[in-house]
Parts: C-alpha cells; sequence; structure tokens
C-alpha cells in the first residue's frame, strides 16, 4: 500500500476552507452585532423584492381559501335560515291555534295530522288521538283558518277523518251575510273549489261572501268557517244557484288541528226518529 | 470561454438561489423544506476544480444565509461538505447514472448536509429552536433528492 503525500493544491483548498469555515463561524455568533444590521436590513429588502410578485398568488390563493370557506358558511347558515324560517312558521301556526282554542266555546282536543291520502280516489286524513283521548266517529276536526273534515274512524290512539275534499262530504252551511241555508259538498275536481248547492237563486250572494256551517244537520257545531264565496252560476233547477267556494284550510300543508268534542244532541236525533216514524 | 462559462453558471446559480429563496422556501413538507442550491453545488463538483467548487459553496451558501437571514450556517455547512465530498463527485460524474442512483447520491448528501445544519444550529444555540430535527434531516433530504432526481431527469 502506497501512502500518498498531500499535494500543494489540496493544502491550498484546505486553507481556503478553513478560512471560509472560520469567517462562517464568525458569521453565526456575531450574527446580533451592529455591524451586521445594515447588512440584514438589505437582504429583507431584496427579499421582499423578489418576493413581491409571488404576493400576488399567495393572495389569490389566500381568497380561494376564504371563498371555499365562505361557500360552505353560506351552505350552513342557508341550512340554519330553512329551519328558522320553518320554526317561525309553525311558531305562528301554533300562536294561531292556542289563540284561537282559549276562544272557541266547544272543548278542543289538539291533534296533529300524521298522515295524509290525498289521491282524490278516497282522501284521508289520520290524527294523532283516538279514543283514548274522547275522540269519537262524528267529531269535526277543524284548525284556526276553519273546517277540515270530520272523524270517520277511530281507533284507540289515532282517527282516520274524511276530509271536505271528499265526494261523500256534506255539511249544512250558509252564507254569514244572508243567511241563506245549503250544502256544501266536493265535486272531485279541485282541492281548491266546494259547491254549495241549494240556495235559491232569489238569494243577493256576491263573491267574497263567507261560508260556515249552520249547525242544522246536528252533525256540526255552528259558525266554524268553511270558505269564501268565488262564483256563482245556475244549477241544473233554474230556481237554486251553484255557488263554488274556496276552503279557507289548504289540505296539502295542514299539519295541526283540534277534533271539536261535540256529540249531536240526542234530543233532536230522536224527534228526527219518531217523526220518520210518523209517515 | 471560460469568462462565459462563468457567467453563465453564476447565472444559473442566482436563478436557482431566487427560486429557492421565493417560492421553495415557502413549498415546506413537515417544516421542512428542500434546497435547491445544494443541488446546484453538487452539479458545480462535476464541472469545475476543487477550488472552484469551494469558492462556489462559500458564495452561494452566504447569498442564501443572507436571504434567509441565517447568517453563516449554510455557508458553513456548505462549504464543508462540497470540501470533503467533492473528489468523490467529480470522480463518479464520469459515469452515466441511473435515476436513482442520482436520487441516493444526493439524499446521502443533503443528509449529511443537513446533519451540519441541525449541530450547527443546536451548538450555537443561535437559531431558532423549534426546529424540526428529525423533518429536516429526514424529510428535507428526501425532498432535496427528489429534487436532484427530477432536475437531473429533465438535464437528460
Amino acid at each position: 500500500m502506497r501512502f500518498r503525500l498531500p499535494r500543494i493544491t489540496d493544502a491550498k483548498d484546505v486553507i481556503l476552507t478553513s478560512i471560509i469555515l472560520i469567517f462562517a463561524v464568525n458569521l453565526m455568533i456575531s450574527r446580533h452585532d451592529g455591524g451586521l444590521q445594515n447588512i440584514r436590513k438589505a437582504s429583507i429588502a431584496v427579499v421582499s423584492y423578489l418576493e413581491r410578485p409571488l404576493s400576488t398568488i399567495r393572495i389569490y390563493r389566500q381568497a380561494l381559501n376564504t371563498n371555499t370557506y365562505l361557500q360552505r358558511q353560506n351552505v350552513l347558515l342557508q341550512d340554519e335560515l330553512s329551519r328558522l324560517r320553518s320554526a317561525e312558521q309553525q311558531n305562528r301556526i301554533l300562536r294561531n291555534l292556542l289563540g284561537f282554542r282559549e276562544n272557541y266555546t266547544h272543548d278542543l282536543t289538539p291533534v296533529t295530522i300524521v298522515s295524509k291520502e290525498l289521491t282524490n280516489l278516497n282522501n284521508t286524513l289520520t290524527i294523532s288521538a283516538g279514543e283514548q283521548d274522547s275522540v269519537r266517529v262524528g267529531m269535526p276536526l277543524i284548525d284556526s283558518d276553519g273546517l277540515i273534515g270530520r272523524v270517520i274512524l277511530t281507533s284507540d290512539r289515532f282517527a282516520q277523518v274524511m276530509p271536505f275534499t271528499h265526494t261523500l262530504f256534506r255539511v249544512s252551511a250558509r252564507i254569514q251575510e244572508s243567511r241563506a241555508l245549503g250544502i256544501v259538498s266536493w265535486q272531485g275536481q279541485s282541492y281548491q273549489e266546494l259547491v254549495m248547492e241549494f240556495v235559491p237563486a232569489t238569494i243577493d250572494v256576491e263573491p267574497g261572501q263567507i261560508v260556515e256551517t249552520s249547525g242544522f244537520s246536528n252533525q256540526f257545531p255552528d259558525n266554524i268557517p268553511i270558505g269564501e264565496v268565488t262564483r256563482i252560476e245556475s244549477g241544473p233547477n233554474i230556481e237554486m244557484n251553484q255557488i263554488f267556494i274556496r276552503p279557507f284550510v289548504t289540505l296539502h300543508t295542514v299539519a295541526e288541528g283540534f277534533v271539536v268534542q261535540f256529540q249531536p244532541d240526542t234530543t233532536i236525533q230522536n224527534l228526527f226518529l219518531e217523526q220518520e216514524g210518523l209517515f | 470561454m471560460r469568462r462565459e462559462a462563468n457567467i453563465r453558471d453564476l447565472a444559473i446559480g442566482l436563478l436557482l438561489l431566487a427560486i429557492q429563496v421565493v417560492l421553495l422556501r415557502h413549498l415546506q413538507i413537515f417544516g421542512a423544506e428542500g434546497d435547491l442550491v445544494l443541488v446546484y453545488l453538487l452539479w458545480i463538483c462535476t464541472r469545475r476544480n476543487r477550488t472552484e467548487a469551494i469558492l462556489y459553496a462559500a458564495l452561494f451558501g452566504l447569498l442564501q444565509d443572507g436571504l434567509t437571514d441565517l447568517w453563516g450556517l449554510h455557508t458553513f455547512s456548505k462549504t464543508l461538505l462540497i470540501f470533503f465530498v467533492y473528489n468523490y463527485l467529480n470522480k463518479v460524474s464520469e459515469n452515466r447514472f441511473l435515476v436513482w442512483q442520482v436520487f441516493l447520491i444526493v439524499l446521502v448528501m443533503a443528509f449529511f448536509h443537513n446533519l451540519i445544519l441541525i449541530f450547527l444550529s443546536g451548538f450555537t444555540e443561535l437559531y431558532s429552536s423549534s426546529w424540526l430535527t428529525w423533518s429536516i434531516l429526514l424529510v428535507g433530504s428526501l425532498y432535496t433528492a427528489l429534487i436532484g432526481s427530477f432536475l437531473y431527469l429533465i438535464k437528460q
């Protein structure tokens, strides 16, 4: 094995490197001394100048991030706003119902509508109260706007209601202004239109007049609003008019209501039976 | 001819230094950044004699120190590294390398460079103690090796 002596060029590199390293160490130690401060200031200025074009990109990137964040916040706030609006709407409805309940003469059982079958063929509603809540067949279902329907079937905890948009539904009604009587039913065409029949053509009826239950049929208590008159047409019988009514209650949106604790007066029923027995 | 080569190499060095300071300094991975200046100096070793390579290392180390406010740290570590690895790099540069071989060489060089950096920063207690030692040592070295391999691929 041969030993190679260091060459002069190697020594030169060693000396050069040593000088540089000593210089570097000196720089490290005297970093915070006054002599370097001006150079440090200058280097900061140079870096700032170099980074200036990039700052636009950085701002743009920051803007994109902010945009994404704000979009997410927007979605969350929209969702929250939607829920608040829904709660406000429900609050308004419940306040109306509460006020209505306090002013109403009959006992009312508050219910929620748990199911709707509005298919035109056999329109029914299911409510969250049954025989346990003293709900009986024949009792009317109303809300603060007016009549909804009549209970036709009951179980322990639920009951089925025939709404006014059922072809078998009938209610004795009167026009508030003229007190003219008639029978209100649904013709099976539009959910926004009921028909009041058997109103004599001699009675002056105007659109906008209020139609309410008359109480004469012994099926519904009187003074329950049904709807308002929209138009009047001549009926099949020339002496009778057909009066078209827009119901106050919109069945597709109604969600709560009251069952009116109303039972037909047995005395009146007995009188009817007796009358039928006479003839 | 030689003067033109010097100017060209210096211009390349300054460009890479600017990229390092302006761009790579902000593209950190786990707190570690790649060192484009180191890759440049390793490349210089394959083109220049030892004295020139040492002077280049000192010059660009000093410039990097100045622009990153780490006075003396890069000057010391780069000069020392180039002094020790020059002979090896200059010798093997006559061969043609595969990318993974370049990756490995740069990785080892970057590892030793970062080791010196960490040693110095701990020894002098001049710099922030929040330096993530392991991240700089491992991730920083890998990052630099990736940059080196990528540039080698482009050059090829």
